[in-house]
């Protein structure tokens, strides 16, 4: 199996993963509408709706599955690489930092508040992306100081948004 | 009429009024400038700011929001390839191009005269016919939105990325995952699974967050040493020359009227209607291959149409009580909050403050093409002074805050997370994000429209093959559908013969 996967192009199979998940998300929403409440006196039911809806996704996946296969088969090849290699090639050790940040800030939020969480996240988001060196860890550390209070300014007191509240602000 | 025009231009033309309708644009021009912020935010925190005023002029302040709103997302569109509004998508797609070969200026002229023209003709309209144009919205019916929806959605499809079924399958999945929640008529819950984030189905400004602007984050994550397409901070020529606006003179008047027709049917609209001129634009013109690749065609339609809209999306809105859109639904809050009744009533009834909210909306327009030419873009060159490793950041932060006041809870963040998720790896794999959007924006309405349509008709399918309006529109979408794969079929005969396929 692992040869096999190996053997095909990886553009191939990046497009075949991704339709193969339309497919079974389709197929859960399926099989799942079989589950919900039709509504009262309903011709198309609340169930009915989302199951014709997830059906044609089906169908649109198999036929995309299929549509790439027998190209893949006939030799047909994307000149370029996807953009999701060439990106993760380049930035991958900023991508993945920023977007479990992203998840980290959230965590935070809701135990220190919307501010201090983001403070955290603009200190190490900021460090991540740039330079790795002492004085860009305390640049990061300046901005994320000004930025945050900054933040606060326009929004808790000059626009009056409500976020959630922390141990300082 | 010209009694009414008197009336409502004693109240507006009046300095300290004058000054609200000219902070109102600009903020709304802020909130539609900045990714996370939209009009919509701007309205409800700006509405409890106009009870203290008298309902005219509140109802005018609420309008120039919305005028700045819709209009500020070209800014950062253009030169940043991040909508501001969803009715800004469509002009990412040659307004970034033009910036990226070095005429943001170009574009951003061109882009703001084509809203300026877009709000001028529909609110013309709005003031000339508006009565009129109401009674035609009352023959539209279950039927003609439910297939307004399918049209809108083939359409995208066919627009955006380059391929149809990847487009088809990337809507579908938008209103597949609309379906997510309470359903629409009888409230059953639906795809929860138990999990409190999904009860309440998911928020379409969660999702444009996600799809869009943290994903594009992510994408210029990758080129963070790599200055802004628009690096000089001087921009090219912003003058407009005669000769261009005369070649664009079609292209202006029908993605107005485009837009000032979808934006009369409630719930369409808007991020429709961007698409919809777009396509049109594309169609009519003599080089639609240049459609994408940074052609003024392209930014004149969307920016044209979905200024129009806001004429238009106010004709259901006051005249039949209907929203136009999110943005009116919150307009017609403030009506009723301000005492006022909306309805066929309201000409006869309250003429005073619906003329007083005609020429404040026609204010506003003047205000936001000034501010734009001037204040607007040098306050955005100063924001792209800002190195990326720091405005990345800043953006995350601001659709954090944008994302938690929907609703007030942490819930949706962690939606945004799987949006960020899913759209980073569906963009990138070749699944272009527009159609998923609209799909989950007209899903709601075509599950609503379709289940009407098929109990009042105990059934049948008759009525949608039937019904004028109803067929026009299969028409319009069966031919759509077949141009785009008679038209991507000769290119790709077309790539074959030359070799490059």
């Amino acid at each position: 199996m692992l040869s096999l996967i190996k053997k095909l192009d990886k553009n191939y199979i990046v497009h075949l993963l991704v339709n193969i998940f339309f497919v079974v998300f389709g197929l859960i929403f399926y099989f799942e509408s079989f589950n919900i409440r039709r509504g009262f006196q309903q011709i198309v039911g609340a169930n009915e709706y989302p199951r014709y809806v997830a059906l044609f996704l089906v169908i649109l996946g198999i036929i995309n599955i299929i549509k790439s296969g027998i190209k893949y088969r006939a030799g047909e090849r994307e000149v370029e690489e996807l953009k999701i290699f060439k990106e993760f090639r380049v930035a991958g050790d900023k991508i993945i930092p920023l977007f479990l940040l992203l998840i980290l800030n959230i965590l935070l939020t809701r135990i220190i508040g919307y501010f201090e969480s983001g403070f955290v996240f603009m200190f190490l988001a900021i460090f991540v992306l740039g330079p790795k060196t002492k004085i860009s860890l305390l640049k990061a550390l300046g901005f994320a100081i000004f930025i945050t209070l900054i933040l606060y300014l326009v929004f808790g007191i000059i626009m009056n948004i409500y976020l959630p509240p922390g141990l300082i602000f | 009429m010209f009694s009414g025009l008197s009336q409502g231009a004693a109240i507006i033309f009046q300095l300290d009024v004058l000054l609200f309708l000219l902070g109102g644009t600009f903020l709304g021009l802020i909130f539609g400038a900045i990714p996370g912020l939209t009009a919509t935010l701007a309205l409800i925190l700006l509405l409890p700011v106009t009870f203290g005023m008298e309902p005219a002029v509140g109802m005018a302040v609420l309008g120039a929001l919305y005028i700045g709103g819709v209009s500020g997302g070209k800014i950062p569109a253009i030169l940043l390839n991040m909508p501001g509004t969803p009715s800004s998508i469509a002009t990412t797609f040659d307004g970034y191009p033009l910036c990226q070969q070095g005429y943001p200026g170009k574009a951003l002229t061109y882009g703001i005269f084509s809203s300026f023209i877009g709000g001028l003709i529909s609110m013309i309209a709005l003031i000339l016919i508006a009565p009129s144009l109401a009674v035609i919205t009352l023959n539209f019916q279950s039927y003609e939105y439910f297939i307004l929806g399918i049209f809108g959605l083939t359409v995208v499809a066919s627009t955006t990325g380059k391929s149809l079924i990847n487009g088809l399958i990337s809507a579908t999945f938008g209103v597949l995952i609309a379906t997510i929640g309470g359903d629409p008529i009888a409230g059953v819950t639906r795809y929860t699974y138990g999990l409190r984030p999904l009860e309440g189905g998911i928020q379409l400004l969660v999702a444009m967050i996600g799809l869009f602007v943290i994903t594009e984050v992510f994408t210029q994550s990758a080129d963070v040493n790599k200055k802004y397409a628009y690096s000089s901070n001087k921009l090219d020529s912003m003058k407009l020359e005669l000769k261009v606006l005369a070649g664009q003179t079609k292209n202006f008047i029908r993605s107005s009227l485009i837009g000032l027709g979808l934006g009369m049917l409630p719930g369409a609209g808007g991020t429709v209607a961007n698409f919809i001129a777009y396509d049109q634009a594309k169609k009519a013109s003599k080089t639609p291959e240049k459609f994408g690749t940074g052609i003024l065609d392209g930014v004149v339609a969307a920016e044209s149409a979905n200024n129009a809209v806001s004429g238009g999306a106010y004709i259901p809105t006051i005249t039949l009580g209907i929203p136009g859109n999110t943005v009116t639904a919150v307009i017609l809050a403030g009506l009723i909050t301000h005492g006022v009744t909306p309805g066929p009533s309201l000409f006869r009834n309250e003429v005073q403050l619906v003329y007083a909210m005609f020429i404040g909306l026609l204010v506003a327009n003047v205000f936001m093409f000034i501010l734009q030419h001037t204040v607007m873009i040098r306050f955005f060159k100063w924001a792209l002074k800002i190195p990326k490793t720091i405005l990345l950041p800043i953006i995350m932060m601001m659709s954090i805050a944008g994302t938690y006041n929907i609703r007030y809870s942490v819930n949706d963040l962690w939606v945004l997370i799987v949006f960020t998720a899913m759209g980073y790896i569906l963009k990138k794999s070749g699944f272009p994000l527009t159609p998923m959007i609209l799909g989950l924006i007209l899903g709601p309405i075509m599950e609503r429209s379709l289940r009407t349509a098929m109990m009042a008709t105990g059934g049948s399918v008759a009525p949608f093959f039937t019904r004028p309006y109803s067929l026009g529109l299969i028409i319009l979408t069966v031919l759509s559908l077949g141009l785009t794969y008679i038209f991507n079929w000769i290119r790709k005969n077309k790539l074959k013969e030359d070799g490059l396929a």
